[in-house]
């Protein structure tokens, strides 16, 4: 089990960027990681990218329809605690759920995999969700 | 040529999706071992710094246990050093024929980095070319099995762990001496598996489990753990769950052991018949 946090900077990133800009910055993000750890390289890089591909579809799930254009950043101040804890659960189990079979790279004993994409799948979106409620309370003492 | 061009323009975020992907797996592809430690060889040399000085403070906080570690380490080999002795006084002239050269070497070293988590694990230690260490050496502690060394720069070497699936090192039956592998199956990493051990060979819950001493990275009889539970399974041959005595999180001083004669006995192994 291991959480997975870096993954908020894809999640984070404004609605309006194009899609190539977010592919390529999923990339760059997943190359480091992958640089930084000690397994095969590409298994991070991947994943990332194809979850940066799929993101405006997860979006489109939790955004209301006027702002898919707009410039903003969808966080838990701006989509609220709910919708984004939707998001980032989604895309998180996505996330892992690609990770895990690659690292396996077969469908080597299915049951524990599912239990460890389970397991690290909510430990990271709790991690991510102290993470948000961490800026959330600074901002409103900032703004006050 | 113009219709292409707006065809590329159209679809231009799934193709370079596609593309990535592609670049992506050509590296899970190609990352063998040795082309991975060129490209992040200098990468790794400042994340091990870095991890040495988190490590050297996490070892301030635990002096403590590490203190009783060595006082039962110390308590074993003096145990063993008894039972040498005692043999020495009874058996004179058989310990003279077999007193030859020691086979083995150790040399002492600490883990610098350390993970349980993944599929596949690997263990750092904070010696390398320069202190003697080569790729293919055995890493061990004085109550279980560690890995193999598989890539050595000048201050550090990295190990596979035990604890990588499908990744086998023989072990015996302390009991019996039947012998078979011993791997790990991904789950707990406090458990390995031991197959192959035929049903006729009388193996008890609580047996001890040693290393076989059969390849030429690991020395004969170092205590890897106990029978935890044993179950049959494909035919006639025993599955045993074994819980190990070392526990892998807390490694902190472990031994990088030299078989002085490997590449003899490598180069035995493949004498082909004529």
């Amino acid at each position: 089990m291991q959480p997975c946090i870096y993954v908020l900077f894809i999640l984070l990133l404004p609605v309006g960027h194009s899609r190539v800009t977010v592919l390529l910055w999923a990339f760059c993000l997943g190359m480091c990681v992958d640089l930084l750890t000690m397994d095969v390289i590409g298994i991070n890089t991947a994943v990332t990218v194809a979850l940066a591909f799929i993101r405006p579809h997860l979006l489109k799930l939790f955004l209301p329809k006027s702002d898919i254009d707009a410039f903003i950043i969808p966080a838990s101040r701006t989509l609220g605690m709910r919708q984004f804890t939707g998001y980032s659960l989604l895309s998180l189990l996505f996330h892992q759920t690609l990770f895990f079979f690659l690292d396996a790279f077969a469908f080597y004993d299915i049951f524990h995999t599912l239990l460890r994409i389970l397991m690290s799948t909510i430990c990271s979106v709790i991690f991510i969700l102290l993470l948000q409620s961490l800026f959330h309370e600074t901002r409103k003492t900032l703004y006050t | 040529m113009n219709a292409i061009y707006r065809l590329l323009v159209r679809f231009r975020v799934t193709l370079l999706f596609i593309v990535l992907e592609i670049i992506a797996l050509l590296c899970i592809v190609n990352s063998s071992y040795y082309q991975h430690a060129i490209v992040i060889n200098y990468i790794r040399l400042g994340k091990e710094i870095l991890d040495e000085k988190i490590n050297s403070w996490r070892y301030y906080f635990s002096l403590e246990e590490i203190n009783e570690q060595l006082a039962q380490e110390n308590n074993e080999l003096q145990n063993r050093l008894g039972y040498y002795n005692r043999q020495d006084s009874l058996k004179q002239t058989i310990l003279f024929d077999t007193l030859g050269c020691p086979v083995y070497s150790y040399i002492p070293a600490v883990v610098a980095n350390n993970s349980v988590n993944n599929l596949h694990n690997y263990i750092t230690l904070n010696i390398g070319a320069d202190h003697g260490i080569v790729p293919d050496m055995g890493v061990v502690v004085y109550n279980g099995l560690i890995g193999t060394v598989v890539h050595v720069s000048e201050h550090y070497s990295l190990v596979k762990s035990l604890l990588s699936v499908n990744w086998r090192v023989s072990a015996k039956v302390k009991r019996s001496g039947a012998f078979g592998p011993l791997y790990w199956n991904g789950i707990n990493y406090r458990e390995l598996i031991m197959a192959d051990i035929p049903q006729h060979i009388p193996v008890a819950v609580g047996d001890t489990i040693v290393s076989s001493g059969y390849s030429a990275f690991f020395p004969p009889d170092i205590p890897v753990g106990i029978v935890k539970a044993i179950e049959t399974k494909r035919g006639n041959f025993y599955e045993i769950t074994v819980t190990l005595f070392a526990d892998f999180k807390q490694l902190r001083y472990v031994n990088a052991v030299k078989h002085l004669y490997q590449d003899e006995l490598k180069e035995l192994a493949s004498f082909n018949y004529e």
